[in-house]
Parts: structure tokens; C-alpha cells; sequence
């Protein structure tokens, strides 16, 4: 206990002053976490505050924010190649920098991660792990971390998991997610490992041989007799969904309590119908990606996304690139990831492509203490600009996703019409009903419809929006999945 | 017979069995995150071999000062379960200037001034020991430690003048950490350090193993309590015994017997799922 008390000042310390974690002060806490909750049956009630730090008020969050940019900011134009070239021609001492110069510091594209992440590496660190995103929106991305990083990341997410009580000692974690999503995939293992439940590295397979993997009873000591949380991209949980019911396979089928839901938007309509399949699961949405690692939002139960200041700094920047998005406005998330967290690829006003809403009002939920803005809303590149403003993805599938006779998830494309937007979409029927139906929707969400098409087939879609269920992974030989009668004749 | 003996008696057995109590019915305010591992035990172990030596180096203004800010802190955190943040800060802060005030104007001498540390000093002990036990000491952990105070009284208590000197030293300052008696010109103590142990192992051995082996406990070094003392009244031995001589093996070897009976030692967890303790309704905080 008082080797924990020690680690935990150290990574008190850690937060307080942005100074390099102790890594295995980290591993400590873990372990002691673990200890708590096998003897007590789960952390004290002060867990989180003790962990997460005290919540600041908004002057004093600015002051801190403003120096661990400050220090970042001195730290990428002296140790990387790119900074040094890009910041040279800055007007802005970094040691001096103030709250309003932030805007003229340049905003970092996704195609310098793209096409020499090497550049952003920190000359001070040894990188370890380069990391590649998915490609959602084009060639996939790529960050370099150093083993420190790394290891810090896996204890954080532990901490993560078991304050928030995601994953427990006796869960089966079924990691659905592509294997390519390297960070995602450890994190998820290495919390299961640290907390005493077993992860099952299964990737992105079909719906079939998921539903099988999912149902398949489990003969291991200790744990649940089938998988209990999952790990899924929100349209990989939709193909499972529509499978699933077409299959047979009912709630009892399975053993699931927890879907862990990133990488994509996860709409409302996605949460009702997937309780047909899996009856009353528990859905959790987070926002993180790959290039600002650890750095990422948690949605609250109002539906917005926070970021924790200590973390990094979020910007929403207005689409027309006029500077910061107005109250109520669509922009782009601009994030800064701040040491301790990050130190070795540097990455200053990194321009994420993602969408949110800034918030016309002050929130009020519980995280009310940390910046907020709305629930993402997709990729800025595959957003429609149009005579009325921005239609986006979030737009479009809340529409079609709540609307049965559109097969989840949701295929559909967008483009720009005359004054407004077309949708394409592969439904069901393309009755006057089916189409009534998903025209009143998409009007409901305030979505311009100039057009419609509705197609039997995603192939007959033009420039389809991207699903990440499309990540198959494939083997040689992928031996037939066992059949619903025989996995639940195997269950009983 | 003097009355030191049954005194002495009544106010270190009063201690053990008020600390069973407040474990089954009062909630202290353990960290978070953390259980008592073994590195604590090798932590506290240290700290047992050398307090006295320190007690013995520093003035004795600074060792009372110490005395003092610990025995407060302590109060606050044992009293914690029981009253509000005011009143408690109250109730220890008065403890403890009642002790120092009395110290200072009848002396350490006095049976009015033992009575009032027998009583802190009681407080002090059942709150430290209750945090140890409510925060997941094990029995194996108090069985080893005691087997190491005994191989430590042996050497400290019997082997070396170390507790004679600490005892004549430290009976001069407030806050003494002895329970104890005088009568006669001549006075009986038990040490602070063998009322922890005789007040923490029942606590571990009922969650660890239940009600009836923890009863058991309690009983059996009563017994060995009342032997010890009343050697010491009668001088059948010497003036100081090293009383975890007998009591650390004692404690090692019930709890060996009842490892083995058992197969393993309960979590709180499994005790409070087991055995749930009628507990009080939390004091009343300001906000």
C-alpha cells in the first residue's frame, strides 16, 4: 500500500507538471488497482479523482493548457525536422506564446503522417512502434511511439477500463476491430491483461464467423462461458445485427454485456435495432485515433464529447478556415497532444478531418469542468458542403439507420444536388412506402434531400460512403462457420 | 495483589475487544486504490526495530512533539467514522491537550494523567489497527510479523537494555506510548507495540478465517495477556518481559492451523459477502 501511495505521487507528479511518466510507477498502480478490486471487490469510491486529478476551474485549465502548449511547441521546433522548417517561418515565439497566438501557429495536415512521419519524430527519442491508421478517408496514416509511450498508453487504458469497469476479471473480450488498428488492439489486451480478463485477437471478420465466435460457448476456468465484451466498429456491429436476426440468433444466443463502439459514427437507430440481436447490452462510444494517442474525447450522457485538458489541446476550426468555429458551428477538431502523453512524434494543431459541433450553450452533465463539443459527426471529406451548409455523415445515417427498411448498417452515398443533396441508399424495398419512409427521415435531420435513389445492391452505389466492416481479414482457408443450430446445440 | 494489575488488564483487554467491535461496525476511510501487502510488513517491521533507537536519540521535546502530531492525526482518522469533521477536530485536539496539560501539571506519575493516555492511547491504537485490517491485511502478514517481533523483543527486550532505557526516557513526556498502572511506587505497562498486535490479530483471523476461529484468537491471548502480567506484578521473572515471545509464535501457529483447515484466507470481500456487519450510519458531514 505504500509502495502505490509512492507510485501514485509520482504519477501525480506526472500530471501535475507535465514531467515523462514513470512508467513502472504506472504498472504499480495497475497492479494495486487490480489487488483493490480482487480484495474489496472494486476501487474506492475516490478512485477516479485520485487518478484523474482535481477538476479546474476554466482560468486555470487555460494557464495550464497554455504552458504544456508552450513547452510542446519549443520541444517540436528544436527536435523535429518538420517543425523546424515549418515554424521558422512563424511570427510567434513559442516561450511567449499567448492564448490569441495560437491561431498563427500552423495547422498540421494528415498527409505529413502520410507521407514522412519520420519527419515528426522527436530527434531526443527512440521510436519503438509505428502505428497505422485504417484509411477511412485515403492512404492510411502513420505515428511512430517509443516504448515508454507505449507501455504508458496500455497502463492508462487499464486504469481507464477498470475505473470505468469496462472489461472485468472473469470477462471474455472479443477484440473485433482490424489487427491493422495496432494501438487499438493493444490497449484492449493489454487492459484485459492487467485486469485478469482473457482477449480474443479474432479481427475483422465476416458477420458469420463473428456471430459463430460470439456464440460459441467457452470451456475456460474462471471466465464467462461465451464472449462478454466486444470490441466493434459501429458498422461491423450493424452487418451483425442484420446477419444475425436473418440467421436466427436471439439474445439468449449470446453472452455479450458490453460493446466497446469506435472508428465511426454509432447512431441511435444502431443502438435500438442491435437489442433484437442482443437484447440489453451495454453500448459505449469513445473517440480516439491513432495519430493524437492517448488524446481522445468521452461521450457523456448529453451526448457530448470531452477531452481532458491535462491531455491536450482542442480546437474547432471553422470549415471555411476563418479561425475558430462560432458557438453552434460545424468545424473540424484540431488536436494538440501535450507530454507526457506524447513525446516522441510531435504533433502540433493536427488537423483530424473529424466534424463536430461546437456548443452554443455551456454544458451542464457531469464533465461539465472539461471542453466539450458535440458527438463527432464523421470525416469533414466525406461531408457535403451545399447552398444550406453541411450535411454530414452522422446526418445521413441517424436518418437511414433508424428507418427498418434500411438494412444496417446503413450503404448509402452523398453528393451534392441542386440546392440541397442527393442520398443513394440500398434498402429493402423501393416501394412509395420504403421511400417515404427514408425521405421523411432524412428531412426529420434536417437533411436538404433534392434526391433519392434507392438501390437493391451496394454495388450499384457511385462513390459510396466507407464502412469499417469492409476491413475483412481473410485467412487461406476459412474453415465453414459452425451453423446456429449447431453452435446452440453446442451451448445446451 | 496491587491494583495495577487488574487495571492495567482491563484497559489492554478493553482495547482488543473494542477494536473487534469498531471492525465489524464502523467503515474507516481506507485509500482507494491499495491493499496491505507484503512490502508493508517488511515497511512496518523496520519502523518497529527503529523507532526506539530514534525515540532514544532525538531531545525529548522533539520526540513528544512527535508523539503528539502523530497521536492527533491518528485520533482524527479513528474518530472519522464516528463524528463530524468539527466535533472531531474537537474531540482529538482536546485528547490531546488533556494529555500534554496533565502531564505537565500532575505528571506522568499520576494515575489521573494514565488514565487519560490509557484512553488516547486505546483510540489510537483500535483506529490504526482497524485501518491495517480494513484495508486487506492478511493473517499470514500478521502471523510473520509476529514471529519477527518476537525474534525482535527476544534480542530488544531480553538481550539488550533497549526497552529499559526507552521506557525510563519516555516516562518522563506526555502521549507515552505504554498502557499502564502505577501503584505502589512501582508501575505496570504493556507497550504500544504489543497492544497493536494483540488488538489486530483477531481482527485479520475473522476475516481471514470467521467468527469462532477469531473468538478463539481473542481468547487465547487473553490468556497468554493475563499470564505475562501477572509474572511481571508478581517479579517470577524480571521487570520487562518480551511478551511477543510468546505471543508471535502463538499467532504463527493458530493461524498455520487454520490456513490449513480452511485452504486459504478469505478476501473482505468474501467476509463482508459472508458474514455483513451491522454497520452505523455514517457520521453527518458539513458540506
Amino acid at each position: 500500500m505504500l509502495d502505490t501511495a509512492l507510485a501514485q505521487l509520482r504519477f501525480a507528479a506526472s500530471l501535475a507538471f507535465g514531467a515523462p511518466f514513470h512508467v513502472r510507477s504506472m504498472e504499480r498502480i495497475v497492479a494495486a488497482m487490480r489487488a483493490t478490486r480482487d480484495e474489496f471487490g472494486a476501487l474506492g469510491s475516490d478512485a477516479n479523482e485520485l487518478l484523474a486529478g482535481p477538476q479546474l476551474d476554466d482560468d486555470t485549465r487555460r494557464d495550464i493548457q497554455l504552458r504544456r502548449l508552450r513547452k510542446q511547441t519549443l520541444r517540436a521546433l528544436r527536435e523535429t525536422p518538420y517543425y523546424e522548417r515549418r515554424l521558422a517561418d512563424c511570427d510567434v515565439d513559442p516561450a511567449r506564446l499567448r492564448w490569441e497566438d495560437i491561431a498563427r501557429l500552423p495547422v498540421t495536415p494528415k498527409e505529413v503522417l502520410r507521407d514522412d512521419p519520420d519527419a515528426l519524430v522527436s530527434r531526443r527519442r527512440t521510436p519503438f512502434l509505428r502505428a497505422t491508421t485504417t484509411g477511412t478517408t485515403g492512404e492510411p496514416a502513420s505515428v511512430w511511439f517509443s516504448e515508454r509511450e507505449v507501455r504508458a498508453m496500455l497502463a492508462l487504458s487499464a486504469m481507464s477500463f477498470m475505473t470505468e469497469r469496462l472489461i472485468e476479471p472473469d470477462d471474455v473480450v472479443h477484440v473485433g476491430i482490424s489487427a491493422r488498428g495496432t494501438l487499438g488492439v493493444m490497449s484492449v489486451v493489454g487492459a484485459s491483461a492487467a485486469i485478469g480478463a482473457c482477449a480474443h485477437v479474432a479481427g475483422a471478420l465476416g458477420p458469420q464467423r463473428t456471430l459463430a465466435l460470439l456464440a460459441a460457448p467457452r470451456g475456460l476456468p474462471g471466465k464467462r462461458r461465451r464472449a462478454s465484451v466486444a470490441t466493434l466498429y459501429p458498422s461491423a456491429l450493424g452487418e451483425l445485427v442484420e446477419h444475425g436476426v436473418r440467421a436466427g440468433y436471439r439474445p439468449r444466443d449470446f453472452g455479450l454485456r458490453r460493446i466497446l463502439l469506435s472508428g465511426e459514427v454509432a447512431t441511435a437507430g444502431l443502438r435500438r435495432r442491435c437489442q433484437a440481436l442482443f437484447g440489453d447490452v451495454e453500448l459505449y462510444e469513445n473517440y480516439a485515433m491513432t495519430e493524437i494517442a492517448p488524446f481522445g474525447g468521452t461521450l457523456c450522457a448529453d451526448g457530448h464529447l470531452h477531452f481532458e485538458p491535462s491531455t491536450g489541446l482542442v480546437e474547432v476550426l471553422d470549415l471555411d478556415g476563418a479561425g475558430p468555429a462560432a458557438p453552434g458551428r460545424l468545424g473540424t477538431i484540431v488536436a494538440t497532444p501535450f507530454a507526457p502523453y506524447r513525446d516522441t512524434t510531435l504533433l502540433l494543431r493536427y488537423d483530424t478531418g473529424d466534424l463536430v459541433r461546437t456548443l452554443a450553450d455551456p454544458p451542464t452533465c457531469s464533465l461539465r469542468a472539461t471542453p466539450a463539443t458535440s458527438a463527432p459527426l464523421g470525416k469533414r471529406a466525406l461531408a457535403v458542403g451545399h447552398e444550406h451548409g453541411w450535411t454530414t455523415q452522422r446526418d445521413v445515417l441517424e436518418a437511414l439507420e433508424d428507418v427498418p427498411v434500411v438494412p444496417l448498417p446503413a450503404r448509402c452515398a452523398l453528393s451534392r444536388g441542386a440546392d440541397g443533396v442527393e442520398v443513394q441508399v440500398v434498402a429493402r424495398s423501393d416501394g412509395a412506402a420504403a421511400r417515404a419512409a427514408i425521405a421523411d427521415a432524412l428531412e426529420s435531420r434536417a437533411v436538404p434531400l433534392r434526391r433519392l435513389r434507392i438501390h437493391a445492391d451496394r454495388a450499384e452505389l457511385v462513390a459510396a460512403l466507407p464502412a469499417r466492416c469492409d476491413l475483412r481479414e481473410t485467412t487461406f482457408d476459412i474453415p465453414a462457420p459452425p451453423t446456429h443450430a449447431a453452435a446452440t446445440a453446442r451451448a445446451a | 495483589m496491587h491494583l495495577d494489575l487488574p487495571i492495567t488488564l482491563a484497559f489492554a483487554l478493553a482495547t482488543v475487544a473494542l477494536a473487534s467491535v469498531y471492525f465489524r461496525r464502523l467503515t474507516v476511510n481506507r485509500p482507494p486504490i491499495g491493499v496491505v501487502n507484503r512490502q508493508d510488513v517488511w515497511i512496518l517491521l523496520a519502523g518497529i526495530v527503529a523507532i526506539p533507537y530514534l525515540y532514544l536519540a532525538l531531545p525529548l521535546a522533539v520526540v513528544a512533539t512527535l508523539l503528539a502530531l502523530a497521536t492527533l492525526g491518528i485520533l482524527l482518522f479513528a474518530l472519522e467514522p464516528l463524528a463530524a469533521r468539527g466535533p472531531r477536530l474537537m474531540l482529538a485536539l482536546g485528547a490531546v491537550a488533556l494529555d500534554v496539560a496533565l502531564a505537565l501539571t500532575v505528571g506522568t506519575a499520576s494515575n489521573i494523567f494514565m488514565a487519560v493516555n490509557n484512553v488516547v492511547l486505546a483510540i489510537a491504537v483500535i483506529g490504526i489497527v482497524n485501518l491495517w485490517a480494513q484495508s486487506g491485511m492478511r493473517a499470514v502478514h500478521v502471523a510473520a510479523m509476529g514471529l519477527g517481533l518476537a525474534v525482535y523483543d527476544l534480542v530488544a527486550t531480553a538481550g539488550l537494555p533497549l526497552m529499559t532505557d526507552l521506557l525510563e526516557r519516555l516516562d518522563e513526556i506526555p502521549l507515552v506510548p505504554f498502557m499502564g498502572w502505577h501503584a505502589a511506587g512501582d508501575q505496570l505497562v504493556v507497550g504500544v507495540g504489543d497492544l497493536l498486535m494483540l488488538a489486530l490479530f483477531p481482527l485479520v483471523i475473522r476475516k481471514a478465517f470467521g467468527r469462532r476461529p477469531a473468538a478463539i484468537a481473542l481468547g487465547a491471548e487473553s490468556v497468554v495477556l493475563v499470564a505475562l502480567l501477572v509474572v511481571v506484578e508478581f517479579g517470577l521473572i524480571g521487570r520487562i518481559l518480551p511478551a511477543m515471545v510468546v505471543l508471535g509464535p502463538l499467532m504463527a501457529g493458530l493461524c498455520a492451523i487454520w490456513l490449513r483447515g480452511h485452504g486459504g484466507e478469505r478476501s473482505t470481500r468474501e467476509y463482508l459477502a459472508a458474514e455483513a456487519p451491522p454497520r452505523l450510519a455514517p457520521a453527518p458531514t458539513l458540506t
